[in-house]
């Protein structure tokens, strides 16, 4: 048997006997519409109103210079070595 | 190999139904602590290791039956260090995919670190020359391991 079609058997099998499966949200679930997105998007709402942009837009800042940083560096010491590599010995 | 990654994909499908941010006892905020773990255990040992062959050199030399012990040591748990980290990713790029509408800058943050981290850890698994010299510069630097911790501290203390 080939590998696809057993993988494609498991993969029925799994799907078929998956308990998850039955969790899957209902059209008359309060809780979660639709996977849960509908319930996020109320929440998202509230949370944009009470969200501090300040200090964790700092955060993302610092990350990005720090691998900018890191990655200027790195290039600077390969091309020193490079440099060094290239240049005739003196006798 | 594409049977497998099918197989994957469609498996962690139904843990998208059990993606609510608000329950801490979810599989999928479960996914970001394997993550953390695997991180851990991934990552610690190894360290501790290449600190002891380093003393172990300085103090023994080079030709000690422990230094040479330990050396043998070394792909092994560079094979350990690499599966661990990868496993480590995974679980949480896909941690990070389904809760995606909870994305905030630290989350981003921490993204990007691991992602940088990562793809410079397997080019450096399986590179040479200039190439191979940069991406180990750029794999080794505390900073960047540093900023890792300080991301995945600030990542859960936001989250609980």
């Amino acid at each position: 048997m080939k590998p696809s079609i057993l993988a494609g058997l498991v993969l029925v099998a799994v799907l078929a006997t998956n308990p998850n499966l039955a969790t899957f949200a209902q059209e008359d679930d309060d809780d979660r519409e639709s996977l849960g997105l509908t319930e996020r998007e109320r929440e998202r709402e509230h949370d944009d109103d009470s969200a501090s942009g300040g200090l964790t837009g700092l955060v993302l800042i610092g990350t990005i210079i720090a691998i900018l940083g890191v990655g200027g560096y790195a290039a600077y010491k390969v091309i020193r070595i490079r440099s060094k590599a290239s240049k005739p010995k003196a006798t | 190999m594409k049977p497998a990654f099918f197989l994957i994909i469609l498996l962690l499908a139904p843990v998208a139904a059990y993606a609510d941010s608000e329950r801490q006892d979810n599989p999928v905020t479960a996914l970001g602590w394997v993550a953390i773990a695997s991180g851990l255990l991934g990552t610690v040992p190894y360290i501790l290791y290449n600190r002891v062959k380093k003393i172990s050199v300085v103090e023994l030399g080079g030709g000690d039956q422990i230094t040479r012990d330990l050396a043998m040591q070394y792909k092994p748990l560079l094979n350990v260090h690499m599966a661990l980290n990868i496993i480590g990713f995974t679980a949480g790029a896909v941690h990070g995919i389904l809760l995606i509408e909870d994305l905030d800058t630290i989350s981003l943050s921490l993204a990007i670190v691991m992602t940088v981290l990562t793809i410079t850890g397997i080019i450096l698994r399986f590179s040479s020359g200039n190439l191979r010299v940069f991406t180990k510069l750029v794999h080794n630097q505390v900073i960047l391991s540093g900023l890792l911790v300080v991301l995945i501290i600030l990542h859960v203390t936001s989250m609980l």
